[in-house]
C-alpha cells in the first residue's frame, strides 16, 4: 500500500495535451523550418542528411532546381542546420508535424531558377548561388579587375572549368617549352 | 597516445603450445586477432572459452573473396575469467578481447561446428549459414535462424555477389509458405502452446512455442527474426562513417545510443583515435541516461505483469523525468543524434548541468520511495521468486549478458571488464544477485538505477574541459575491430571490417538480447504457463511480442487461439485458465 501513498503525493501529472501544449526545453530539436528566401539551392543539406529526407533535383525542362524535404523521413538530427551557409534551414521547437491528417503538410518544396554554363550552355547551378558567391567576392573588398578575374570561373560548370584549367595549363607549358 | 603493452600475450603463447596459431593484429591494444586452421577452430575456441575463461561475445562471418579469395569466420571472445565463484576472474590488466579467425575456401564453404564444444555458438552458426552459406559441419540445429521460411534457397544475402538487387521477386503465395519446424518433445499428454508470433510495431517480435504438461512448461522453442531489416547489408559500401551512427541508432528503440556508440567506437578503435575526454564523459552520461529509462520501464513492466498497474504508472511518472533529462541533454526525448566519429555533436552548458543534477536528485528520491512500495508487496515477491531460474552452468555455456547473467551470480559487465569511454575514471559497483530468478533480475536493475544516477552525478561533477570533437582519421582498408558497450540489456558488440573508400565492408551487429535468447529455453522449463510472459519480459525484450496464443493439443490435433488479453489476465489473476475447455 506504500505505492498508493507515493502516488497520492503528487497531483495529476498527465497533461491535457492538445489543449495545453507540451512545453519543450531550450535547445529542443524539432521540425526543421525552411526559409525559401534564404535558400541558395546549394544542396549541402541534401548531402549531409543521413536519412535522405532532403533532396535537391534538377528539373531540366522548366529550368528549375527543386528543393524538397519529406518530414516522414526526417530524424531531427539537425545535420542540415549545421551545414547550411545561410541558415535557410534551422531546427525549430515545433513537434506537431501535420494538422488534421493532411499528408501535404509533411513535405515542403522550394523551386529556384537554374543558371546555364557560359560555355556548354547546360544547367549547372542556381542563379541564387551564383549571386551569393559573386556578392561574397565583392564584399571581400577587391578591386574590380580582381573580381572580374575571379568571377570568370563562376560562370562555367565544373566540367568546363576543368577543361579550361587543363587547356590553360597545356598552353602555358607549350609556350614555355 | 601512449603505447601500452599489448594485452593477452599470455593466452596466445599458451595457445601456441597446443595449436598452430598466427597472430595478425589489426586492432588497438586490448584486441588481438589470431588466425587458426579451420579444422582447429572448435578446439581453439573451446580452450579459450572453458580453460582460459573466455565468453563468446560475437561471431562474424565475412565474405573476403575480393581480398584473399576466401570466406572467413571470426569468433570474438571476451577474456574475463570463469567467474563461477567470487574472485574467480582475471586481473584487470589481463582482460582483453581475442578474435579467432579461420579462413574458409570459397570452393568448399564448410567448417567444423564450434557449437558442439561451445553451445553459445549455436545461433551464430545458424545465422552464418543463412546469411553467408557457410555450413558448420555437425551443427546440431540445422534450421534457419534469420531468414524467412519462404526465402528462396541458395541465395545468401550477405555475400557480396548475392543477387542483383534491382530484381523484384514475384509476390509469394501465402498458402504455400512452409511451416517452421519447431522442436517437438515426445511424451504423453504434452500440449503445445504457441505464444506469438508478432506485433508489427515491436522491435523484437517472436513466436514462442511452449510445450506444457498440464500447466507446467516442459520445454520451449521459439522463432524470431520476423522483422529482420537487413541493416547490415544496407550499410555495406554505401554509408559513410558520418551516416553510420544515425542508422545504428535505429537498430533499437530503447538502447539506440548504445548501438551508435558501439558502432562508432569500432571505427575509432581501429584508427586509435584519441577522442577528447569531455566527449567521452558526455557519451557516458548519455549511455547512463538511456540505462535509467530502460530499467525504469522494465521494473514498471515487471510490476504490471504481476497485476500492479499502479506501480507501473508510477514508474512511468519517474521515467518521464529521465526523458525530460534527455531532452535537456540532447534536444530530443531520446538520446539520439548525439554522436559522430571523433566525439559528440553537442556540448553541455553549465545551466544544463545544473538542471540535470536537479533531475537526478528528484529521480533518485522518487525511485527509492516507489521501489520500496513495489518490493514491499508480498504478492510481487511471491510471483517473482524462484521463477525462470537461469542455472549457473547453463549461463556459463551460453554466454548470456546484462541483468540476465548478473542476476545469476556472474559479475559480467562490459563497463567493469573492459572499461570504455569514461568508465575508467568512475567509481561504481556491479550489482550481482545469485538466485538467477526473475526477482534477481529486477533487483539487479533496481541496483543499477542507483548506480547510473551515481555515475551521471560523478560525470557531471568531474566533467573535464576541452573540445568535444576531433577530426576523424583515415581508416586503413580491410582493417577490422570491435566496438563494445554495455547497453541496458547487456553487452552490445559491433564488429566492423572497413572497406576501401572509407566505407564499411562488413558490419556485424550483435544486440544484447541475441546472446540471451538461446538460454531462455532452459529458463522456461518447470514454470507455469502464467509465468511465461514474465520470464520473457525479464530478459527485457519487447512485451508486445506475445500478442496472441494458439493452443495445440497434440493428441486431438485441435487448435485454439487465446488472445493476449486473456493470457495477460490469467497471468495477473491466475484464475480461469484459458487452457481449460
Amino acid at each position: 500500500m506504500k505505492i498508493l501513498e507515493f502516488a497520492k503525493k503528487e497531483k495529476m501529472v498527465t497533461r491535457n495535451f492538445p489543449v495545453v501544449p507540451y512545453e519543450v526545453t531550450e535547445g529542443f530539436r524539432g521540425k526543421p523550418e525552411y526559409s525559401y528566401e534564404k535558400c541558395l539551392g546549394c544542396g549541402a543539406c541534401a548531402v549531409a542528411c543521413p536519412s535522405n529526407a532532403i533532396s535537391v533535383k534538377k528539373d531540366e525542362e522548366r529550368g528549375l532546381s527543386v528543393w524538397k524535404i519529406d518530414y516522414n523521413r526526417c530524424i531531427f538530427c539537425g545535420r542540415c542546420d549545421e551545414v547550411c551557409p545561410t541558415e535557410a534551414i534551422s531546427l525549430s521547437k515545433q513537434y506537431v508535424m501535420c494538422v488534421l491528417f493532411d499528408k501535404e503538410d509533411l513535405t515542403v518544396t522550394g523551386e529556384m531558377k537554374l543558371r546555364r554554363c557560359g560555355s556548354c550552355n547546360r544547367y549547372y547551378s542556381t542563379e541564387r548561388l551564383y549571386n551569393y558567391v559573386y556578392n561574397k567576392l565583392i564584399s571581400a573588398g577587391w578591386d574590380s579587375a580582381t573580381i572580374d578575374e575571379k568571377a570568370k570561373h563562376l560562370k562555367f560548370c565544373p566540367d568546363c572549368r576543368r577543361e579550361q584549367a587543363i587547356n590553360n595549363y597545356v598552353n602555358q607549358m607549350t609556350k614555355r617549352g | 597516445m601512449e603505447k601500452t603493452e599489448v594485452k593477452g600475450k599470455k593466452f596466445i603463447s599458451e595457445l601456441g603450445n597446443l595449436f598452430k596459431v598466427e597472430v595478425i593484429r589489426h586492432q588497438p591494444d586490448d584486441q588481438i586477432t589470431i588466425l587458426v586452421d579451420r579444422n582447429d577452430l572448435p578446439e581453439v575456441v573451446h580452450t579459450l572459452y572453458y580453460k582460459m575463461g573466455g565468453w563468446l561475445s560475437t561471431m562474424a562471418a565475412n565474405d573476403e573473396r575480393e581480398i584473399n579469395g576466401n570466406y572467413a569466420v571470426y569468433y570474438v571472445l571476451s577474456m574475463e575469467g570463469n567467474k563461477m565463484e567470487e574472485g574467480d576472474e582475471l586481473p584487470p590488466e589481463e582482460k582483453c578481447w581475442i578474435t579467432v579467425k579461420a579462413l574458409i575456401p570459397a570452393h568448399d564453404p564448410v567448417y567444423p561446428s564450434v557449437a558442439l564444444k561451445v553451445p553459445a555458438a549455436v545461433w551464430y552458426e545458424r545465422e552464418a549459414r543463412d546469411m553467408m552459406g557457410l555450413v558448420a559441419e555437425g551443427l546440431p540445429d540445422q534450421r534457419r535462424l534469420a531468414l524467412a521460411d519462404d526465402f528462396p534457397a541458395g541465395i545468401y544475402p550477405l555475400r557480396k555477389d548475392a543477387m542483383d538487387y534491382r530484381e523484384k521477386f514475384a509476390p509469394y503465395d501465402l498458402d504455400k509458405e512452409p511451416e517452421y519446424d519447431f522442436l517437438y518433445p515426445e511424451g504423453e499428454g504434452v500440449m503445445d502452446v504457441p505464444l506469438g508470433p508478432t506485433h508489427i510495431t515491436s522491435d523484437e517480435p517472436g513466436h514462442f512455442r511452449l510445450f506444457v504438461d498440464g500447466e507446467t512448461i516442459i520445454d520451449a522453442d521459439y522463432k524470431l527474426f520476423y522483422v529482420h531489416r537487413g541493416i547490415e547489408k544496407l550499410a555495406e559500401n554505401r554509408l559513410d562513417y558520418d551516416q553510420m551512427a544515425f542508422i545504428a541508432e535505429r537498430i533499437c528503440g530503447i538502447c539506440g545510443f548504445a548501438h551508435a556508440v558501439s558502432c562508432i567506437e569500432s571505427s575509432e578503435n581501429v584508427t586509435g583515435l584519441d577522442v577528447p575526454l569531455r566527449a567521452r564523459a558526455i557519451r557516458t552520461i548519455c549511455l547512463e541516461t538511456e540505462r535509467l529509462h530502460s530499467h525504469l520501464l522494465n521494473i514498471g513492466l515487471a510490476s504490471e505483469f504481476t497485476g500492479n498497474v499502479t506501480a507501473f504508472l508510477q514508474m512511468f511518472k519517474i521515467r518521464e523525468q529521465t526523458m525530460e533529462m534527455a531532452q535537456v541533454l540532447t534536444g530530443g526525448r531520446k538520446t539520439y543524434g548525439m554522436i559522430l566519429t571523433g566525439g559528440v555533436r553537442r556540448d553541455i552548458t553549465d545551466v544544463e548541468r545544473r538542471e540535470m543534477l536537479k533531475y537526478m536528485a528528484k529521480v533518485e528520491a522518487d525511485f527509492k520511495e516507489c521501489l520500496d512500495g513495489i518490493i514491499d508487496s508480498p504478492n510481487f515477491l511471491k510471483r517473482l521468486k524462484g521463477v525462470g531460474v537461469l542455472n549457473k552452468k547453463i549461463a556459463r555455456d551460453f554466454s548470456p549478458v546484462g541483468p540476465n547473467v548478473r542476476g545469476a551470480g556472474f559479475n559480467r559487465d562490459t563497463r567493469y571488464d573492459h572499461p570504455f569511454d569514461w568508465y575508467k575514471n568512475i567509481d561504481f559497483k556491479v550489482p550481482v544477485y545469485n538466485d538467477g530468478d526473475v526477482l534477481s533480475r529486477v533487483l539487479v536493475r533496481a541496483g543499477e538505477v542507483f548506480e547510473s544516477i551515481s555515475i551521471i552525478r560523478q560525470c557531471l561533477e568531474l566533467l573535464p574541459a576541452g573540445p568535444v570533437m576531433v577530426k576523424k582519421a583515415f581508416v586503413e582498408p580491410f582493417s577490422h575491430s570491435i566496438g563494445y558497450v554495455e547497453a541496458p540489456r547487456g553487452e552490445d558488440i559491433h564488429w566492423t571490417m572497413h572497406g576501401n573508400a572509407q566505407k564499411v565492408h562488413r558490419w556485424r551487429v550483435r544486440a544484447s538480447t541475441y546472446n540471451n535468447w538461446p538460454s531462455l529455453r532452459f529458463q522456461f522449463r518447470g514454470n507455469s504457463v502464467a509465468d511465461a510472459p514474465l520470464i520473457v519480459g525479464s530478459l527485457d525484450p519487447c512485451y508486445s511480442c506475445s500478442e496472441r496464443v494458439t493452443v495445440v493439443d497434440v493428441k486431438k490435433q485441435k487448435t485454439k487461439i487465446i488472445q493476449m488479453e486473456d493470457l495477460k489476465k490469467y497471468a495477473i489473476t491466475r484464475k480461469d485458465s484459458p487452457l481449460k475447455n
